[in-house]
């Protein structure tokens, strides 16, 4: 125990603050399972002591009087009171695997509704990243955290009543002796010194029950402490490597057979293996421990009971009963030890689901305070300015700046491109505007107000973006669209057409109501990646907010589809303020001005023809590398431009 | 029925016959198991009643004290050895799975001919097979405790159906006439669960998918910016409340089994007590025997229903077993005494006949004829689902052609070893990945030897040598963070390189490159097209785009519509013949020719559907 207390750094009083705390937090997991599963164990634990005291009255009555009567009520109230406590814990069993089977799933959800409540831009840190998978694994591989904390409490329930009902047949064998040594049957040192010798027995069965346990549990903690990394090898090759058609083509070709073996195998299973078989011969010898004592404990119980019993002093019944009440006080108490070893240890996932679940949230309303009415009237005109004052930027706990002194005027209504080379810092500067972060220096004006100081869900509503790595869910497609339950079916439908689905949704037997992908509906239907793209730009399209900003949009199409895509957004483009990135320059020249970032850095802007004529800058030479390839020579291209101008 | 038992058998069969080959002595554990749990079991019913009698009989403190001791030692032995035995078993099945089990699913998924690995049916074995090794608590891991459970069951009913029949084989009737009904309410009551089956499936996926599908981190932008927070919480909700209605139902039944179970209990102990009480008072029995008789009729009652228990608990491992043995059994790849890949000379050419294949049924490729040059250099553009990856899945063997046949420098393909021919090809495709291993092992790739010089030119040539030099720990940098603790993360262009560089090394003759450059920015993808007749230097190659500006570096470009080669030539050439090609080459570059005289949106959208038009 020492040695535990050592390893945790925790006081006894602290490990209860946080079991007490855990206990109450599970209340949001599973709302009412906790009552009915420490119910159901204390039902469990009356239950076998039924059977043990009725056959003790039995035998008692039957070695005696045996009165007719007396041993047909014996017989009545043991079954029945047997059929009426396993009746009620039946029915409490049915409540309980209701909840139970979604323990898991539940826990999971929870966590996520809480990543949908933290800033994004701590919600992106991979220390928050690894904390989630570090909570979702300690309850998905091995059951601890909430999970653990949810069985241990139905053990420690259990065994409580278990000793608790020990104790008061304990002191019916008390008041027993006692009358023995009145009625001179026994002599009062024998009975003291049995007295004595049956609770030295019980101290000494449940310690060294407890110190095997302890002893086990410290093993399975280090095989645990381990087992998360080895399970993220695992997890990585069976759950995504392997079965990925792609990949598949991969591990072919290059023939990574062995290697992939060789990883699994050195980076997972034989670890695994290697403490499992730690931890079950440590199981083992605890077995043999424990029994090998009990059987001790029983020896003597019954020695001491037989001897008790041939004196008269206790009924022949109660020979059996004092033995198995024995037998399970020390049962119970080894257990109660092994328990609290086990919630000691798994405070440490308690303590990362807190920290998890402590996690700073996004205020739903930032306050509006000093611009509130200004903001208000020119809020509902479909135009908006925007503009970037000196804006820099590094990632939280970075030392990188990835943007340095940006300034930039977005015009009402004007069509913006950012462009620049990978790196550059360009999808940093959309996340930025979509408010995922706050600039480090600088400032962020939405028509002359910061927009840190707009309420966030006004701020949201007039921002439409689709990202790179836009993501669908597998409900029904006009659901994808209007990113909610409730839709405008006529709107779902123009704006799907728009982005070029008319003829895929046309052909769906399930209209705008299929489903993308079979992960949720059994009917839904896969999506290619350019289809996907395409709902994703539905989805900006049906938000009609005044600022359209698209990240990559054409990445996954085929030229056609590129092209159909752009012919149709610009078509009916009409007031939106619009910002684009693209790898493609050839939708630049559909913009009103071509912003280029270098190294974080605004190096350029200007209209497309203004940065071509700018020979030797950035833009001319990002141009001429695509356009090359495109006109007949790169010299006559760009000498062709040279004399349109 | 046969069939059943077959497949029983034959299961038994494939696992013990594993778990020999895993540890000789691992086949006689159920056995030793079992016999010693029943051992334990019949001395934990008669020691009560020899103490009793002793007690009963008064006998001399000697004696009494002798009997405890002999009995409890006897009993603690037969527990000691009975717990360390299941001990043995359960660590032995887990060893099984992580070191056995394990490496031979992963072997068999890297092994399996590529068609049936991708086919739905054999996606589906491999999840099947997957899930049923998955886990150290269920699963094939439970066959050898199971098998074992069901020897204990069916011993316990024998031995204590035994010493019952020594008091009456009318009481062993009763109990086993009692234990019939159980069984045949039970089936009834699975019955009426079995159709809620369905419903419970869907539920549980849709839970699940909201469970471990989305979980709010990659999603979290267009949460937000959609605020769509709101319609995914009550989604959820409502998958919660359907699964908790669905699996009331399905808790309610087994409630009303349970409930006649307790019944049965009661009717059962209230019984034992009334007969035995009145064999006692007919002085036919003593109190140690009046104990013994109703431990042993509860005993017996116990390992009745534990004999349901286990033999579905059996049922349900042997089913494990089956969707593993499945797929163990699925085709492999061919291998043997066909063709090696020494018969093939550098250059490398192909001669394609007539080849036509479907997937799922639908026809993805034609008809398809045509010749690859030794060396030449191939490009071929097409739009999405023209079925150009599929084209290259056939040219590299991963899938074989319904109809015609595939000649590499005059011989049949379907005439060497896969492994064998693959040996004749290098590639970077479309979706390709890193490995979370060394840098240096994600471009060696196959475990053994690796030539150090070759390494750091291929990264050279991918024209990543600076960024890995730059690197403290160079070549022996793990990739992928979030799984390697160390891990360095790439970027998307840089992977991209790196994936190249392990196309490079592995020198194979004909190289194919499928969109290698989609995630790079247009200097770094100009750069790749610049060194592309060096990376292909003396090699036959492919390569597949939706860039067309990337072509205008091979021989020959195909383009391909519909699962056909509509049309083939040179840049120039096809340019010429103003078909697909040149249309495809006017759309996509017109952006970046002036003459296309587009320089406001309007117009490009007045232009585009004027062209539209004309095209009809």
């Amino acid at each position: 125990m020492k040695k535990n207390t050592i390893r945790n750094h925790r006081t006894i009083k602290e490990d209860i603050a946080i079991i007490k705390r855990g206990i109450r937090e599970f209340g949001r997991v599973l709302p009412g399972q906790m009552a009915f599963l420490i119910f159901r164990s204390v039902v469990g634990a009356i239950t076998p002591y039924i059977g043990i005291l009725m056959s003790a009255l039995i035998l008692n009555e039957l070695a005696g009087v045996q009165d007719e009567t007396v041993l047909s009520a014996c017989i009545l109230v043991s079954v029945g009171a047997t059929l009426l406590l396993s009746w009620i814990g039946y029915r409490l069993d049915a409540k309980i695997a209701v909840g139970y089977g979604r323990l898991f799933s539940t826990h999971e959800m929870i966590l996520t509704d809480k990543a949908y409540r933290i800033p994004f831009s701590l919600l992106e840190k991979e220390s928050t990243r690894s904390l989630r998978e570090q909570v979702s694994g300690s309850i998905g591989l091995t059951g601890g955290g909430m999970a653990s904390l949810y069985w241990d409490m139905e053990v420690v329930a259990k065994n409580l009543s278990t000793a608790v009902i020990a104790v008061i047949l304990g002191l019916d064998f008390g008041a027993r002796a006692v009358a023995g040594v009145r009625q001179g049957r026994v002599g009062a040192v024998t009975v003291a010194l049995i007295v004595f010798l049956l609770a030295l027995l019980i101290a000494a069965g449940a310690c060294i029950a407890c110190k095997c346990a302890s002893k086990r549990f410290e093993v399975s903690f280090e095989v645990f402490e381990h087992g998360a990394k080895y399970n993220r090898y695992g997890e990585f090759y069976e759950l995504s490597y392997l079965p990925d058609e792609d990949m598949a083509m991969d591990i072919r070709i290059f023939r990574q057979k062995e290697l992939v073996i060789r990883e699994c195998q050195q980076r997972c299973h034989r670890l695994l293996a290697k403490g499992k078989e730690k931890e079950m011969r440590a199981a083992g010898r605890l077995d043999v421990a424990r029994i090998l004592c009990a059987g001790f404990c029983g020896m003597a119980v019954y020695a001491m009971a037989g001897f008790l019993a041939i004196r008269e002093v206790i009924g022949i019944g109660n020979v059996l009963m004092l033995s198995s009440t024995v037998t399970m006080l020390i049962g119970a108490l080894s257990e109660l030890a092994q328990i609290w070893t086990d919630l000691r240890n798994n405070n440490v996932h308690l303590l990362n689901y807190f920290r998890y679940m402590d996690m700073e949230e996004e205020s739903p309303v930032q306050s509006p305070v000093q611009s509130g009415s200004a903001w208000k009237e020119q809020g509902e005109e479909s135009q908006e300015s925007l503009v970037l004052e000196r804006v820099s930027f590094c990632y939280p706990e970075s030392s990188e700046t990835v943007l340095r002194d940006i300034s930039l005027r977005i015009a009402p209504g004007e069509k913006l491109a950012i462009v620049g080379e990978n790196g550059s810092g360009k999808t940093t500067l959309i996340k930025l505007i979509c408010r995922l972060y706050r600039p480090t220096e600088g400032r962020i004006l939405l028509n002359g107000e910061d927009i840190q100081n707009l309420p966030y869900e006004e701020y949201i509503r007039k921002i439409a973006t689709v990202f790179q790595d836009f993501s669908l869910f597998a409900f029904p497609i006009a659901e994808n669209v209007a990113a909610s339950g409730v839709y405008d079916g006529r709107k779902v439908y123009e704006a799907l057409c728009r982005a070029g689905l008319q003829k895929k949704v046309d052909g769906l037997a399930g209209g705008i109501k299929q489903a993308v992908s079979r992960d949720y509906e059994e009917d839904g239907l896969e999506l290619s990646g350019g289809e996907a793209q395409k709902v994703a730009i539905a989805r900006a399209i049906y938000k009609a907010a005044p600022i359209v900003i698209l990240d990559e949009p054409a990445a996954a199409l085929d030229p056609y589809a590129e092209k159909e895509i752009y012919d149709q957004f610009f078509r009916h483009l009409s007031g939106e303020t619009m910002l684009s990135i693209s790898h493609r320059l050839s939708s630049c020249r559909f913009c009103d001005k071509i912003a280029v970032l270098h190294g974080g850095q605004l190096v350029q802007q200007g209209t497309h023809e203004e940065l071509l004529m700018q020979s030797g800058g950035k833009y001319a030479q990002l141009w001429e590398a695509q356009a090359q390839y495109y006109c007949e020579s790169p010299v006559t291209c760009l000498a062709e431009y040279a004399q349109s101008e | 029925m046969k069939q059943y038992i077959n497949s029983l058998t034959g299961n038994f069969r494939y696992l013990f016959y594993e778990l020999r080959l895993f540890r000789k002595d691992s086949v006689f554990l159920p056995v030793l198991g079992s016999a010693f749990h029943l051992l334990q079991s019949l001395i934990a019913i008669w020691m009560p009643k020899l103490i009793l009698d002793l007690i009963e009989r008064k006998a001399d403190a000697y004696i009494l004290l002798r009997g405890i001791a002999v009995s409890t030692i006897l009993l603690s032995a037969a527990a000691s050895v009975n717990a360390l035995v299941h001990n043995r078993i359960d660590s032995c099945s887990q060893i099984f799975l992580f070191t056995r089990l394990k490496a031979k699913w992963e072997e068999k998924m890297m092994e399996l001919d590529y068609g049936i690995f991708a086919s739905p049916a054999g996606k589906r074995s491999a999840e099947k097979a997957r899930n049923a090794v998955s886990s150290p608590n269920y699963g094939v891991v439970t066959y050898l405790p199971r098998i074992t459970g069901l020897m204990e069951s069916m011993g316990g009913f024998l031995a204590f159906g035994t010493v019952i029949c020594r008091l009456q084989p009318f009481v062993l009737i009763l109990l086993i006439l009692m234990f019939g009904t159980q069984l045949w309410y039970g089936t009834i009551s699975e019955r009426h669960k079995a159709l809620l089956q369905e419903e419970r499936a869907q539920a549980n996926r849709k839970l699940n998918y909201m469970a471990y599908h989305t979980k709010g981190i990659r999603e979290g932008k267009d949460i937000r910016i959609y605020s769509m927070t709101g319609w995914l919480r009550g989604i959820a909700g409502k998958a919660v409340s359907a699964r908790d209605r669905v699996e009331e139902k399905a808790a309610r039944q087994d409630y009303k089994k349970m409930i006649l179970n307790g019944f049965f209990i009661f009717l059962r102990n209230g019984c034992a007590y009334a007969y035995l009480i009145l064999e006692y008072f007919q002085g036919s029995l003593t109190l140690g025997d009046f104990t013994l008789y109703f431990a042993a009729i509860t005993g017996l009652g116990n390992f009745l229903s534990s004999l349901v228990g286990s033999w579905s608990g059996f049922l349900e491992a042997d089913h494990y077993v089956t969707d593993f043995r499945k797929f163990m059994e699925l085709q492999k790849e061919k291998d043997g005494k066909q063709y090696s890949a020494d018969r093939v000379t550098e250059p490398v050419s192909f001669r394609w006949e007539n080849v036509s294949f479907s997937w799922q049924e639908i026809p993805v490729l034609k008809n398809i004829s045509l010749t690859i040059k030794p060396g030449e250099k191939l490009a071929i553009v097409g739009e999405n689902g023209a079925g150009k990856t599929t084209f290259v899945k056939l040219l590299c063997g991963l899938l074989r052609p319904a109809k015609g046949r595939i000649l590499v420098n005059g011989m049949d393909t379907a005439d060497f070893a896969d492994e064998e021919y693959r040996k004749l090809f290098s590639a970077v495709f479309q979706k390709s990945g890193v490995l979370p291993v060394s840098i240096r092992d994600n471009i060696t790739l196959h475990a053994g030897e690796s030539r150090e010089e070759a390494v750091w030119s291929c990264l050279r040539l991918a024209n990543l040598e600076e960024r890995v030099r730059s690197l403290p720990e160079g070549l022996d940098t793990c990739l992928v963070k979030r799984i390697a603790e160390h891990g360095t993360e790439l970027s998307g262009g840089e992977v991209q390189r790196l994936l190249l560089a392990r196309a490079l090394y592995k020198d194979a003759p004909v190289l194919i490159l499928d969109e290698p450059t989609a995630a790079l920015d247009p200097v770094a993808e100009s750069r790749i097209y610049q060194s592309y007749s060096r990376l292909t230097e003396g090699k036959t190659s492919v390569f597949i785009s939706h860039r067309l500006a990337s072509t205008r570096f091979c021989d020959r470009i195909l383009v391909m519509e519909n699962g056909e080669i509509a049309e083939s030539g040179t840049h120039e050439e096809l340019l010429g013949k103003n078909g697909k090609y040149a249309e495809m080459f006017r759309v996509q570059g017109r952006y970046y020719r002036n003459d296309s005289g587009l320089s406001e949106p309007g117009n490009a959208a007045e232009k585009g559907a004027a062209e539209k038009e004309t095209e009809f």
